[in-house]
């Protein structure tokens, strides 16, 4: 079994959006579970680099090697992948600084500390 | 089983290992430098994947920029209320990891069951005579396709730059929309989290 899986190519494009699933799946578990509100932003970080992955595996395995395309057909899920990290960015700023008012308020950043809303 | 296999492999299992312990551990400072670990094989694997350009501003913003402001975060808040206190919810414990099981296998079964790697050949811009040869090519037999040789010389500024900034079908108006949305979001964090403007 060990040498089968030798002689096989590991590498593939299956194999990374399978890697890209588990990360996602990891980082919804912890989005899901977690009661501090600084980690489950820390989950979020990992769902959004997993679909990162996916794109740039896509991207790479799929169309990188094809010269016959111009290169925005090309390089297009790279370009994505740019505009994701920057709206993580963005979203990571904005997130934290949402927390730390709320924190302001209660002194906690527990998430069942912020239920007023619920009935 | 290459180089980049054995690098594929390596890099893949730190990256679940690390991605498993940031959300598992208690402390908010450890899951902070468990996800800065997590980006780092992550930013390996774009490499792998040639996608050079990426794996740095991978390792720049998330491990630079997104990590700061989350240590800072940390630092400033000071969340003495550790999460050792919470209470056990075992149900809905059970009912996330459930969904995550579910999204994972659901997602192995579309990965493995269709042909991935097969199909993109008929893709290609083929002239107007050879588009139904082809397919039927592939009805009769779909071999399997090898995987795509990927070129050290691919992904880096250059490219992208050129795929950016191209004159006529290039992404400046959605480059453009991007860094006003991070200005927006730079002033409204300013605003959100500034006691007294």
């Amino acid at each position: 079994m060990v040498s089968a899986m030798l002689l096989h190519q590991v590498f593939t494009l299956e194999n990374t959006l399978l890697l890209a699933a588990l990360l996602f799946s990891i980082g919804a578990y912890g989005v899901l579970t977690r009661r501090n509100l600084l980690t489950v932003l820390m989950s979020l970080e990992i769902m959004l680099n997993a679909v990162n992955l996916v794109l740039v595996a896509f991207n790479s395995f799929q169309w990188s090697a094809r010269p016959a395309f111009e290169i925005q057909a090309r390089t297009g899920g790279q370009v994505f992948v740019m505009m994701i990290i920057a709206v993580a960015a963005a979203e990571a700023a904005v997130g934290l600084a949402i927390l730390v008012t709320l924190f302001r308020k209660k002194q906690s950043v527990d998430t069942r500390d912020f239920q007023r809303l619920q009935g | 089983m290459d180089f980049l296999d054995v690098l594929f492999l390596g890099c893949a299992a730190l990256a679940v290992v690390l991605a498993v312990l940031t959300v598992s551990v208690r402390n908010a400072v450890t899951a902070a430098f468990t996800l800065v670990a997590m980006f780092f094989p992550v930013a390996a694997i774009f490499l792998a994947l040639s996608a050079t350009f990426l794996a740095v501003i991978q390792v720049l913003v998330y491990a630079g920029a997104i990590m700061v402001l989350f240590t800072f975060v940390i630092m400033m808040i000071n969340p003495r209320r550790e999460e050792a206190v919470e209470p056990k919810e075992p149900d809905f414990r059970l009912a996330a990891a459930v969904f995550a099981a579910l999204f994972f296998l659901a997602t192995t079964h579309a990965v493995t069951t269709y042909a991935l790697s097969d199909d993109y050949e008929t893709a290609a811009p083929a002239p107007a005579g050879e588009a139904g040869a082809s397919g039927g090519a592939k009805a009769a037999a779909p071999a399997p396709a090898p995987a795509a040789k990927v070129d050290g010389k691919w992904g880096g500024p250059k490219e992208i730059g050129e795929a950016l900034f191209n004159r006529d079908q290039g992404f400046t108006f959605q480059f453009e929309a991007v860094s006003v949305l991070i200005l927006v979001a730079a002033v409204g964090a300013v605003v959100l989290a500034k006691r007294r403007l």
